[in-house]
């Protein structure tokens, strides 16, 4: 059975997002430079999206951005696989061009996990997105891995990957660390109660 | 080869989330490996490099009995502690440990670290407020952040009140310990 990992950008003072987050503003105030490492000039976004979507079968996204993604996206999404979006709003499935399908959960985010384990088989899923999204699995207890990409700067505010100390804490296996220009990729398994 | 020019050294052991002791003041989830530690390079390097230590009254106040730190702590060197309030007992010393309790601030215990600290670098021990205050006032040169396998969802935040764009970090090293954590190493730039 595949696993369900999640790929987060943090700053090294653990935000995911800036303050300020809006549709037009979506990783907040500076947020944006927790990305610059997976675009020209500094990486390579087809590397990146090779590595993330390696054995993955199905990505679970929010509403939000797959509102901002879906223009830019077109009629070919760079997914090539089932995506699961998060909604309260509900919206009929769309298929698109290349093998990717959105299908819209507003049950809640158990229910976008089971349907996407449905259509995996052995491959993983993919938590992508964005910042509440990636919030809430890891404080299900629903994520077996995680994959943070650790920005060496201090953003002062914004969205804590972590915040609640009623849920945690919570024990990870470091299993690997690379280290790269402008952006240290650490990854972790989650150690589960017995 | 670069020449060991001496620094102040701000270091501290950080939860994955940001926070470097739990709610409770207890920092026992994040050092279960103290042992270890001295017996690594890098342990054995910071204790080779550093000449003298700057920690505030927390830090201090780890030790149950303050007298355990002469012939125990891992940095057997001139002590300067930040503190309001020295303790009416002045802790055991020797030879090599000494105790200054630095009541006029941070400016005053760096001074005073360099001074005794020769050569070597000043090690900043950064529990919450002390960490907070030597990156403000801009005095360290570089920062060591141990970063263990562990969310804690709450507690002390080192970096608190650091704003935005006032320091810039450069990395200088990465390095996976044992215990599965990640030591990393910056050149802090203002």
């Amino acid at each position: 059975m595949g696993k369900v990992t999640a790929n987060v950008s943090m700053s090294l003072d653990g935000f995911i997002a800036g303050p300020n987050i809006s549709i037009d503003n979506p990783m907040g105030d500076g947020g944006e430079r927790l990305h610059e490492w997976m675009f020209p000039p500094k990486g390579n976004y087809q590397e990146v999206a090779e590595e993330m979507f390696k054995n993955v079968g199905a990505v679970i996204v929010g509403r939000e951005m797959f509102d901002l993604g879906e223009e830019p996206w077109g009629d070919n999404p760079p997914f090539h696989m089932p995506v699961f979006v998060l909604t309260h709003r509900s919206k009929e499935k769309l298929v698109k061009g290349g093998g990717t399908t959105f299908t819209f959960v507003t049950d809640g985010i158990e229910s976008a996990l089971r349907q996407a384990k449905a259509v995996a088989g052995d491959k993983d899923i993919l938590v992508a997105g964005g910042a509440a999204v990636e919030q809430q699995y890891l404080k299900a207890g629903l994520l077996d891995e995680i994959q943070i990409h650790l920005i060496p700067i201090l953003m002062g505010n914004g969205t804590r990957l972590f915040d609640d100390l009623s849920a945690g804490p919570i024990e990870l296996e470091t299993t690997r660390v690379i280290d790269s220009p402008g952006v240290i990729h650490l990854q972790f398994r989650i150690v589960k109660e017995p | 080869m670069e020449v060991n020019m001496e620094k102040v050294v701000l270091g501290m052991t950080m939860s994955l989330d940001g926070f470097i002791n739990d709610r409770a003041g207890s920092v026992s989830a994040l050092y279960p490996d103290l042992v270890d530690w001295r017996e690594t390079d890098q342990g054995r390097e910071s204790i080779q490099n550093t000449g003298a230590v700057i920690m505030g009254r927390n830090s201090f106040a780890m030790a149950e009995d303050p007298d355990w730190f002469a012939g125990n702590y891992e940095y057997q060197v001139p002590i300067f502690v930040l503190t309001h309030r020295p303790p009416k007992k002045h802790p055991k010393e020797t030879d090599a440990l000494t105790f200054t309790f630095v009541t006029d601030g941070i400016e005053s215990a760096v001074r005073q670290a360099k001074a005794a600290a020769g050569d070597k670098d000043v090690n900043v021990i950064g529990a919450a407020v002390t960490a907070q205050q030597c990156l403000k006032a801009g005095l360290a040169d570089e920062l060591h952040v141990d970063i263990m396998p562990v969310f804690l969802g709450g507690g002390l935040r080192p970096f608190e009140g650091i704003d935005d764009g006032q320091i810039q970090l450069e990395r200088i090293e990465v390095m996976e310990l044992p215990g599965g954590r990640t030591h990393l190493k910056f050149r802090i730039i203002r």
